[in-house]
């Protein structure tokens, strides 16, 4: 584009632009170079009519006061939110984990998140409740079958769970036993494209 | 049909708002200043008025020998615009491999830049004209891919510098990709102008010419092939170009890369080129692929590591499992980056802001580099 060249009469014209303004508010009259010289005319409507448009505070619209509108702002802020990475830490941090007795069988076995939860110390039942299991089991006489039959239950759910797998705590980026997660970095990495290249430049 | 009929029309509404926006802020339309005697192409497309092609914007840029000041306007971090002149000398030959030289001229701001400023862009040009200029603004790759994901818009003639140019528009059939406004000189068809704006009708980057001058008349047959002259820029890496990943294997030793296998994902786009750069202090090699729509591109860099330098950096709250592979990912409106570690390589997925589907590129490539295959 051209630069503007504007001449001493004009730029001496726009120094005193606000008195200008003024007298066509209230003598309703252009100055004596601005009936000349069309660019000073139309500098001087200008700043009276953006003068008035500023002159108080515009009008809300009625849209901006309704309970909707500002709850599609809220929701669209914390849209954006969640996926900044303070937000992803968030999610995970606040992640609810099932207590162990209560997630569906087999998902009852040791994950890391949950192996502490199964060392601690189961709650305790009454005292003759062990009393009257431990006289049950010493007076078993199939008590080696019924051993076998826990240890072969045992095999068919581990069996079940090499099958169909677990998974707890899913991430962003996989459905698979592979997990891939995507990782929000906020700075640039130095990398082969022109913008990347180009911000080198931009000396902060 | 009717709803083939209803996205044309939707695109070609956008593609009048975007040269309406064009026409408002660029100069005004006048007669056709013409450049005084014939074109230099063969046929003087642009100036007998012919519908401007594919095959021409591939072309034009290599088949005249010109000087051009230019101010580039791009995106800084903060969405800014940054404002940098440079000046660009060409001899073409005919090809893309043309001997050039873009060097920095100054920074365009309100505060004139500091010494320290002024050095730090030298150097980036020195180092990066090769990717500004061969990969930087508006090219066309292969007109035949381009001819599929892109369609022109004549707007007519207009002046710009005081040269007669064809303003047209290329709109691309997937709104995930730029579209690009350009001035085309009508003498040489060389692009005065070219503003690259998203989906959304946003300035993604411009390369404006403030003065350009032809250099000798037509093309030397003779210069194809010939050294290139010795004002001509030189990249500081030893880079090789190869037909296919197989060739350049045998330039790599022991490192041996993935071929990518994405076609699913970005079907529009073509492998363009395979590179090895090399650094020619330590030895460091990269394999540079990149990819192409024609117009768009996208670049799957692989280099050998020594170890995995994000095990420090990214936040294991995100992974659940010691068998989790991290990736890290960085996007804004001008480009968008993926960057992960696997078995001693380091993998990238570069391209514009707009292609979000390399997401998927970089996941699946994460995939066959865990698993192999």
């Amino acid at each position: 584009m051209n630069e503007s060249s504007m001449s001493a009469a004009c730029r001496a014209f726009a120094r005193e632009l606000a008195a200008h303004v003024d007298a066509l508010r209230q003598q309703g009259a252009m100055s004596a170079h601005a009936v000349v010289c069309p660019s000073c005319a139309r500098r001087v409507k200008l700043a009276a009519a953006l003068g008035d448009h500023l002159g108080g505070p515009p009008t809300v619209p009625v849209e901006l006061s309704s309970p909707a509108f500002l709850a599609s702002i809220h929701e669209r802020a914390i849209d954006t939110f969640e996926r900044t990475p303070v937000g992803v830490q968030l999610t995970d941090a606040l992640r609810v984990v099932a207590p162990v007795e209560q997630l569906p069988w087999p998902l009852q076995v040791a994950e890391d998140r949950l192996a502490a939860r199964l060392a601690e110390p189961v709650r305790a039942n009454p005292a003759w409740l062990w009393r009257q299991a431990r006289a049950r089991a010493v007076s078993q006489p199939q008590r080696r079958t019924a051993s076998v039959g826990m240890l072969a239950a045992v095999a068919a759910s581990v069996a079940l769970l090499a099958v169909f797998g677990w998974r707890i705590g899913r991430s962003e980026g996989t459905t698979t036993d592979l997990q891939i997660v995507f990782v929000p970095v906020s700075e640039l990495p130095s990398a082969m494209h022109p913008t990347a290249a180009l911000r080198l430049g931009v000396v902060r | 049909m009717n709803r083939l009929s209803r996205t044309l029309q939707s695109l070609r509404a956008h593609a009048l708002a975007v040269a309406s926006l064009c026409v408002v802020a660029l100069a005004p339309a006048q007669g056709v200043g013409g450049g005084g005697g014939g074109s230099v192409l063969a046929n003087g497309v642009l100036a007998n008025g012919a519908p401007v092609t594919f095959q021409h914007l591939a072309q034009a840029p290599f088949q005249s020998s010109y000087q051009a000041t230019r101010v580039r306007r791009f995106l800084g971090s903060n969405s800014e615009i940054v404002q940098v002149r440079e000046q660009l000398m060409l001899q073409g030959d005919g090809t893309r491999d043309s001997a050039f030289r873009l060097d920095f001229l100054d920074l365009i701001g309100s505060i004139p830049p500091s010494a320290t400023a002024q050095a730090v862009w030298s150097e980036v040009y020195r180092n990066n004209a090769g990717l500004l200029h061969m990969h930087g603004g508006f090219h066309v790759t292969d007109p035949a891919l381009a001819q599929q994901n892109y369609q022109i818009f004549d707007f007519g003639q207009a002046t710009r510098i005081g040269r007669g140019v064809r303003r047209i528009v290329v709109f691309p059939t997937r709104t995930d990709k730029g579209i690009w406004v350009l001035d085309l000189d009508v003498v040489t068809g060389v692009a005065l102008y070219t503003g690259e704006y998203d989906s959304q009708l946003r300035l993604i980057s411009e390369l404006e010419t403030t003065s350009f001058a032809l250099m000798g008349s037509a093309i030397q047959v003779s210069s194809r092939g010939a050294t290139k002259p010795a004002w001509s820029w030189r990249p500081r890496m030893t880079v090789s170009r190869f037909g296919d990943l197989q060739s350049a294997n045998m330039r790599l030793g022991v490192f041996v890369p993935l071929q990518p296998a994405i076609g699913g994902t970005v079907s529009d786009y073509r492998q363009q080129f395979v590179q090895v750069t090399e650094d020619p202090v330590n030895g460091d090699q990269t394999v540079v692929l990149g990819y192409s729509d024609g117009i768009d591109e996208f670049f799957i860099l692989q280099s050998r590591s020594g170890g995995n330098p994000f095990l420090d950096h990214i936040a294991t709250a995100t992974i659940t499992s010691s068998a989790a592979h991290a990736i890290a990912s960085y996007d804004d409106r001008a480009m968008r980056a993926y960057v992960f570690h696997e078995a001693g390589t380091i993998y990238w997925v570069v391209g514009s802001g707009s292609l979000q589907r390399l997401k998927d590129v970089s996941f699946r490539l994460c995939q066959q580099a865990v698993t192999g295959n």
